[in-house]
């Protein structure tokens, strides 16, 4: 028996726009550079009809979602946004006269958002008047002063060099050492083009976060390799953590953690078991404690048993994903105090994992401060956490702080450079008031 | 005796360019002792300052102190500012109003 097709729904209905509207329509269409989906926007004429709208419904789309579709994605940017169709949402803007309103309410509704757009309005600004010089290490104080002013509306004239160089380099999360050093003259001689493409291809991630986020939650910025654990939508704790080299680069995910192995063993992945082990030799391995073992399947598997000197050290935070990342303790505690803690194979190692375990259960009357003890049993055993912790592995290189003055990180992957390339090429595509890139975002 | 002359000249050829038989080169003195000139030098007035400039001093600074709870908030920053946006659908004018303030 053949089943007939359900018919797919008819598109809502645009009703026709008003004059006011259109003229509306086609100055909200002008806006698309300062919202970062395209470095430069082309004077264009007025658009009218069928052609308006289209255009109204694919800028609304990428306000929403993003300008690049998920399906030119890399795999490992895995949090991917929602399916957004503008269509009846604009229809209901359009008949009850309320388009402002409904732009509006197409942007990531978070405080980073509205901070980069700003910032790109700042920079854009830079841009325009010619940017700022290039450093060396042999520029004059006052030079170096008024560069870092272009950027940090703080700098006062008389203020000491050392202050004026140790707040930027907070803000490229750099040593603060006060020096103007190799890798701070580097990150002070980024060019403005550079600076705004960053500020494009994060505008452009955070439109792939969820609309609403649980109030308790974790979130780890792989480019700057740092966590914060927020409950009640506040941020209570944090700490530094080590995030996948570049060429293993941690996945941007979302997921939920959903229970904590105590003094886990670990089993060894099979890309880095064939890497870096088998080729030390079985006697090598063997000696330093490693477990060989067979796999059903007749081949063999590495395992390092739960301890002092596990990699994954005595707590490992399992939650799903399909790149078999996790968070956990290690017992290389140096690397904390290093500002360069991209050296993982993927997974994120945590400063402070107890306290982190603890916050976690401390809703568990039975859990609640027990953390320690049970590792200190050295069983290896799973603690379900009374609820889940929804954890974001998100990559952010540039966001403002409160003051607006801007922060950025350095782009371990390369992927600023590439999204912002991804988004310029898309506004080319499909948007009339894109105009052609000159710009960094086209580079390598 | 052209082949012999010939194997004995790559031979040594050959040994010079491993390193593995150096010959000591000649010692030529072809210098000069230059003529001393009376100069007369004028010593400046004062020392020239020393640069002044922060940014190359070798001693790096401490690290600002930073408290505890600063340090989660730039943490927080930096993790993304994930605090909600206040919700303006209440406070925007419909296009037909608020077209009269554009271009």
């Amino acid at each position: 028996m053949v089943q007939a097709i359900p018919a797919a729904p008819l598109p809502a209905p645009i009703p026709p726009l008003s004059v006011a509207q259109e003229a509306w329509a086609n100055d909200w269409l002008k806006q698309g550079a300062a919202q970062g989906l395209m470095a430069r926007q082309k004077a264009s004429g007025p658009l009218a009809g069928e052609a308006l709208v289209r255009a109204v419904l694919d800028r609304a789309k990428a306000l929403s979602t993003g300008r690049v579709d998920t399906a030119d994605f890399l795999e490992v940017w895995a949090l991917r946004p929602a399916p957004f169709d503008p269509r009846p949402s604009l229809a209901r803007a359009v008949a009850e006269d309320r388009l402002a309103q409904w732009a509006t309410s197409l942007t990531p509704p978070y405080a980073g958002y509205e901070g980069l757009r700003q910032g790109l309005v700042r920079y854009e600004t830079i841009r325009d008047e010619g940017g700022w010089p290039t450093l060396t290490a042999q520029s004059a104080p006052d030079v170096v002063r008024a560069r870092i002013a272009i950027e940090d509306s703080a700098v006062t004239p008389g203020e000491r060099l050392i202050d004026v160089l140790q707040r930027a380099q907070r803000r490229y999360g750099l040593n603060p050492t006060g020096l103007l050093d190799t890798r701070t003259l580097a990150a002070l001689n980024v060019s403005v083009d550079e600076r705004i493409a960053a500020i494009m291809a994060n505008m452009e991630r955070w439109r792939w976060m969820p609309r609403n986020l649980p109030v308790n939650r974790v979130q780890v910025n792989i480019a700057a390799a740092v966590l914060t654990m927020f409950e009640g939508d506040q941020p209570i704790s944090s700490m530094r953590a080590v995030t996948g080299s570049p060429d293993n680069a941690t996945p941007m995910l979302m997921s939920n953690i959903h229970s904590i192995v105590v003094n886990p063993p670990w089993n060894v992945p099979m890309s880095i078991a064939k890497r870096e082990l088998f080729p030390k030799g079985r006697a090598t391995l063997i000696s330093q404690g490693y477990k060989i073992v067979k796999t059903p399947e007749g081949g063999e598997r590495i395992v390092q048993p739960a301890g002092p000197n596990s990699a994954l050290g005595r707590l490992k935070f399992d939650f799903a994903n399909p790149f078999a990342v996790y968070l956990h303790d290690t017992p290389s505690r140096g690397k904390f105090s290093s500002y360069d803690r991209l050296a993982s194979h993927g997974c994120i190692r945590l400063e402070k994992p107890v306290s982190l375990a603890e916050l976690m259960v401390a809703s568990d009357p039975e859990l609640n401060g027990q953390i320690q003890s049970l590792i200190d049993e050295g069983k290896t055993q799973r603690v379900s956490l009374p609820q889940n912790v929804a954890v974001y592995l998100l990559y952010w290189t540039a966001f403002a702080s409160n003051n607006g003055t801007m922060s950025f990180r350095a782009d371990p992957y390369g992927w600023d450079k590439l999204l912002a390339s991804k988004i310029e090429a898309s506004s080319r595509r499909v948007d009339p008031t894109a105009a052609p890139a000159a710009t960094v975002a086209l580079k390598d | 005796m052209r082949k012999i002359a010939f194997a004995a000249l790559i031979g040594a050829l050959a040994l010079s360019a491993c390193g593995k038989q150096e010959e000591e080169a000649p010692v030529v003195n072809n210098l000069v002792e230059p003529p001393v000139e009376n100069v007369i030098i004028e010593e400046p007035d004062a020392a020239l300052p020393m640069p002044s400039n922060n940014a190359v001093a070798p001693a790096p600074a401490a690290p600002p102190s930073v408290s505890e709870q600063q340090q989660i908030l730039d943490d927080a920053d930096a993790t993304g500012m994930t605090a909600r946006l206040p919700d303006m659908r209440d406070e925007e004018q419909p296009a037909d109003e608020a077209s009269g303030t554009g271009e």
